[in-house]
């Protein structure tokens, strides 16, 4: 193994022989970055391992044949990173010391064709699996994919991750979250801009979120873009904060859900079982589900095409102006401020079970009919 | 970025407007930036395989040698 500072391409400072080896190096300075990029099959039986004075940096990048990542230990002052060569069968350990509080994770930029399985061991045509099952909060994570396709991120389960950032989004890269059930997995996550064509949707990346775990929709880094996500599953008590204006295909909360969109987005479909809060304009192209849906005086205005929600609650504040384009059923219907179906085709029906109009509430159903 | 000044430090220098200009310059002087140039201007000490070797670069890559580990 090779050492050279400033730039992998810079001068060889030093070289480690030994195939059995612990190859140490260290830093008593604050804010070094040791970036890590030997493949499993070339790291040392013994691992490398670093160490710096305060707030340094391991970054471990993935090999071209390291299919698998996975944060095998971490405490406040240490912790370990795998990678494994599934094809040689051969794992690399990098291990960190006191003063490393930041870890960063990438992915080996393949081109993949399918999705790792959890717990199985990757195909040949599969992407990478990055595991991070536990990570004490003082560490902060950053998962970087790059061009790679189908990588599987899996962050808690065993413990929790906090505060972990991940820019993704290739081409069906998938983000899971869970928690251990005391405490919440939390990360930002940067699906990018799309497929630079249409509504940029298309490219089946996926979030995931178990067990009350809650991901942040944002952008990561300075280039403005929206952020673009095929399908969001919000289950067992998940949060989703949308923050960023985004464009997302497919919104699926079940009944302990909670989704909330901070920043003007486009949804083309929200199957809404939980709780939904919408606090900024935003179109929605169809909202079903049995869960209650509000859109609260910041989310002026805002569209919704078609509403299908027989046992479902709409809730439209005081300030909220919504318009509804197309034929839509609704089971309760609490208009507080102004609900418009005015620029929906003539005749189109609006069928609701329970209504209620506040004194500052305008139901406007122009040429269509209740 | 604001300045909290104490009451007395302002009627101190609330005639001295040349003084004033001068603290308020340097109080709202970008600290990160001043931080950041001194990260990158000091040298660094790394210690390899038992041998301490100074850098001006805040960052060493490990690389994959001509040895197969």
């Amino acid at each position: 193994m090779d050492v050279r500072y400033g730039s992998q391409f810079g001068t060889i400072q030093h070289t480690f022989t030994g195939t059995a080896d612990t190859d140490v190096i260290t830093s008593p300075s604050s804010g070094v970055i040791f970036n890590q990029l030997v493949r499993a099959a070339g790291t040392p039986d013994g691992g490398i391992t670093v160490s710096a004075g305060s707030s340094g940096t391991l970054e471990v990048d993935a090999g071209p044949d390291d299919q698998i990542i996975t944060v095998t230990a971490s405490t406040s002052i240490s912790g370990s990173v795998q990678l494994t060569d599934t094809s040689a069968n051969v794992d690399g350990i990098s291990s960190y010391g006191a003063g490393i509080s930041n870890l960063t994770l990438r992915t080996n930029n393949n081109i993949a064709s399918t999705q790792p399985v959890l717990g199985g061991t990757p195909a040949s045509t599969d992407g990478t699996l990055v595991n991070v099952p536990s990570l004490v909060a003082a560490t902060t994570l950053r998962i970087y994919t790059g061009a790679s396709t189908y990588d599987l991120i899996r962050l808690g389960g065993t413990e929790t991750v906090q505060n972990a950032q991940i820019s993704t989004g290739a081409g069906h890269n998938a983000v899971m979250l869970y928690t251990d059930g005391d405490d919440s997995t939390t990360a930002t996550i940067d699906f990018g801009a799309g497929s630079g064509s249409g509504n940029g949707l298309g490219l089946g990346n996926e979030l995931d979120l178990f067990g009350g775990a809650t991901a942040v929709l944002n952008q990561i880094g300075s280039t403005s873009h929206t952020v673009v996500v095929d399908t969001v599953n919000v289950n067992g008590g998940g949060t989703l904060d949308v923050a960023h204006a985004s464009t997302i295909g497919d919104i699926e909360v079940d009944s302990l859900g909670t989704v909330v969109v901070d920043a003007a987005s486009t949804i083309i479909t929200l199957n809404n079982n939980g709780t939904t809060h919408v606090q900024a304009p935003s179109t929605i192209s169809t909202l079903t589900g049995d869960g209650t849906t509000e859109f609260t005086g910041t989310a002026n205005p805002s569209t919704v095409s078609t509403v299908n929600a027989a046992s479902g609650i709409l809730t439209v504040d005081s300030g909220a102006t919504i318009h509804i384009t197309s034929d839509s059923t609704i089971g309760t219907l609490n208009v507080l401020g102004m609900v418009d179906l005015n620029g929906s085709v003539v005749g189109t029906p609006l069928a609701v079970t329970a209504l209620t109009i506040d004194s500052t509430g305008l139901l406007d159903i122009g040429k269509s009919f209740l | 970025m604001f300045v909290t000044l104490s009451r007395k430090f302002c009627a101190l220098i609330s005639n001295r407007k040349s003084l004033r200009t001068e603290i308020l310059k340097e109080a709202t002087a970008p600290m990160f930036e001043i931080l950041e140039d001194r990260r990158l201007l000091s040298t660094v000490t790394f210690t390899v395989a038992s041998t301490s070797v100074n850098s001006s670069a805040a960052s060493v890559y490990l690389t994959q040698g001509s040895n197969p580990k």
